[in-house]
């Protein structure tokens, strides 16, 4: 069935215009200038409160229609008019390069940036390959939203495809997707969620800009473009991809915010956790590995609880997800771990098998050239650099990525399916937030630890 | 004589960090966009139908009885997916993914995992005179597939 891409543009064009409404409540918009300078993180903003809203109002018992679409724009875009008429501004300028040599080398950064983005299209517009999980369980779920209205409890609908216990936020969003194109084309969604990762990189190029220069953040973000992972997850249609996205932005919100203690800037990490929470399961995982880890980074300071108050955002979604399971009788039969198992000292001790398996298999997906790009070896590098004159920063980079992927090893412990299917099939993807992160700081991280850089922000 | 050693270090880290970046990037650059190119001639030439099947086509499941399916059976209709041996298959991974790709590629027709539910059966190898259901109409697609509507 062929989809119309102009409807495509239309869904684009109301996310774009519900993110910015919701960035005014951040404080972050207040000109066309900023709004042009954020569009990108607008555009994820308004994806994420789309899909969260969305989410809540099928389990609500609701069908998606595109009627339905626009009130849940009118209600966010509405609470965000409403809160910037009460927020004050978040003035900041981006940050400039004064000389040819630098403007030289941010002017070559970007074109590769933008040369690699158009190579994703390209793969994105050649769709049709999908990978198993793809076709088992994430467009099947986004198929019966978008032809049965909501969560379908009966023969074949919803819950009746692989890991039907999985949060709703990525089908419901592809089968949004669906609705505005007119028809369920699978070919033609890779290329929604291209828009996704373009948005993706204008948001992390919007945030950092005040922080960075453009000759250190245009080539690292081409760099991050670059990276096998990335590639391998755009345009897949998988949970991970969109997981990826919405990590890798609230842990950059929740970095600045500890270097500046803008609380808008935790508001923002929240709604970005709440996302990713509804759009896997690990995404709860980590989200609280993100909160503990900043809590950790902010300790001693007085601001510090207003880390653990992020931590309400991810855990409530969490929790209205787990009583639409209990309320509809779903059964996790599909899961592929138990947590209950990880506290479970006889059952960890006859599957220490699967650790010490896991240990030595995970570090080649994160370390390896071919796959990450250096990612996380540079990011310790330039971290042991920063320690002595942002040693919060520091902190935080690193342990945030690693503690995530400590998390996956716990994973792959009390998993169920045998360990080297389990790695094989998954752990490529599932390092993607992780590493991805520690990619998205490294500009971050070198900037700040400049040997000539005040390491400030530009107002 | 010991804080400007220690800042030269740093700046000597730092620029390598960025070079480091900087080669690892350049490094990567021709795999990558070969990597595209060949994703790109992979479904060159083919049709859109092509392309929806390639899923089932990368596990060598045969793709007739599913497009036979999808012409036979009205959307909304409850149908079952039998597997047997009453085909040829290249592995037994085809047997185990055929169904899962029916479920995916026949919505809006639902499908259920017992036949005495279903309004109709698609056979990919299965006996369907040993499921005990009586058909209206049975449409051979491939020796060993066929797509039957239940008399009910």
């Amino acid at each position: 069935m062929t989809g119309s891409p102009g409807g495509l543009v239309g869904l684009d064009i109301g996310l774009l215009a519900v993110g910015e409404a919701l960035l005014l409540g951040f404080g972050l918009v207040r000109s066309a200038r900023s709004a042009v300078r954020f569009a990108g993180l607008a555009f994820m903003a308004g994806w994420a409160a789309t899909g969260i809203v969305l989410s809540i109002a099928l389990m609500a018992g609701l069908d998606l229609t595109v009627p339905l679409v626009v009130v849940c724009w009118g209600v966010v875009a509405g609470a965000g008019v409403l809160a910037g008429l009460r927020v004050p501004s978040r003035l900041s300028l981006a940050a400039r390069e004064r000389n040819w040599t630098g403007r030289g080398i941010a002017a070559a950064g970007a074109l590769l940036l933008a040369t690699q983005l158009a190579m994703l299209l390209r793969r994105a517009l050649a769709s049709g390959p999908l990978q198993p999980d793809v076709w088992n369980f994430w467009l099947p779920k986004a198929k019966s939203i978008y032809y049965f209205g909501g969560l379908d409890t009966g023969v074949g609908g919803f819950t009746s495809f692989t890991h039907a216990e999985y949060p709703p936020l990525a089908p419901v969003a592809d089968s949004a997707s669906f609705r505005f194109m007119g028809a369920p084309d699978v070919l033609l969604l890779p290329v929604q969620h291209w828009v996704l990762a373009v948005a993706f990189f204008a948001a992390l190029a919007g945030l950092l800009a005040e922080r960075v220069r453009p000759a250190i953040l245009w080539p690292s973000l081409a760099m991050l473009a670059l990276m096998p992972k990335l590639e391998s997850v755009v345009g897949s249609l998988l949970g991970d991809e969109p997981l990826a996205e919405l990590f890798v932005l609230a842990g950059l919100a929740a970095a600045l915010w500890l270097l500046e203690s803008d609380r808008r800037l935790l508001a923002l990490a929240a709604l970005f956790l709440a996302a990713a929470t509804l759009a896997k399961n690990e995404g709860l995982m980590l989200a609280i590995v993100l909160v503990v880890v900043l809590t950790a980074a902010a300790a001693g300071r007085r601001n510090r609880l207003e880390a653990v108050a992020v931590a309400a955002a991810p855990l409530l979604a969490a929790v209205s997800w787990r009583l639409w399971l209990g309320a509809n009788d779903v059964s996790n039969k599909d899961a592929d771990y138990r947590l209950g198992d990880l506290f479970d000292p006889g059952y960890l001790s006859s599957h220490s098998g699967r650790l010490w398996t896991a240990f030595r298999d995970l570090p080649d997906y994160v370390f390896a050239p071919d796959r990450a790009l250096l990612a996380i070896p540079l990011l310790l590098l330039v971290a042991a650099v920063l320690v002595c004159r942002e040693p919060r920063l520091a902190a935080f980079s690193v342990a945030t990525p690693l503690v995530a992927l400590v998390g996956y090893l716990a994973i792959y412990w009390i998993g169920k399916p045998e360990i080297h299917f389990y790695l094989d099939s998954s752990a490529e993807r599932v390092t993607a937030a992780p590493v991805l992160l520690g990619a998205a700081l490294f500009p971050l991280l070198l900037q700040s630890a400049r040997p000539s850089s005040g390491g400030g922000r530009f107002t | 004589m010991k804080a400007p050693l220690a800042d030269l270090s740093r700046r000597i880290t730092w620029w390598l960090a960025a070079a480091a970046a900087i080669g690892v990037t350049a490094w990567h650059l021709p795999g990558s966009f070969r990597a595209t190119d060949r994703t790109v001639s992979a479904v060159a030439g083919k049709s859109r139908l092509e392309r929806e099947l390639l899923p089932a086509r990368a596990y060598d499941i045969a793709t007739e009885p599913f497009v036979a399916a999808q012409k036979e059976i009205p959307p909304g209709a409850t149908f079952a997916f039998a597997t047997g041996t009453g085909i040829q298959v290249s592995s037994p991974l085809v047997l185990d993914k055929a169904p899962l790709f029916a479920a995916y590629w026949l919505l809006p027709r639902r499908m259920t995992p017992d036949p005495h539910r279903a309004d109709w059966v698609v056979s990919y190898g299965a006996d369907l005179k040993s499921l005990g259901l009586a058909y209206d109409h049975v449409v051979d697609v491939l020796p060993g597939a066929a797509v039957a509507e239940v008399n009910r």
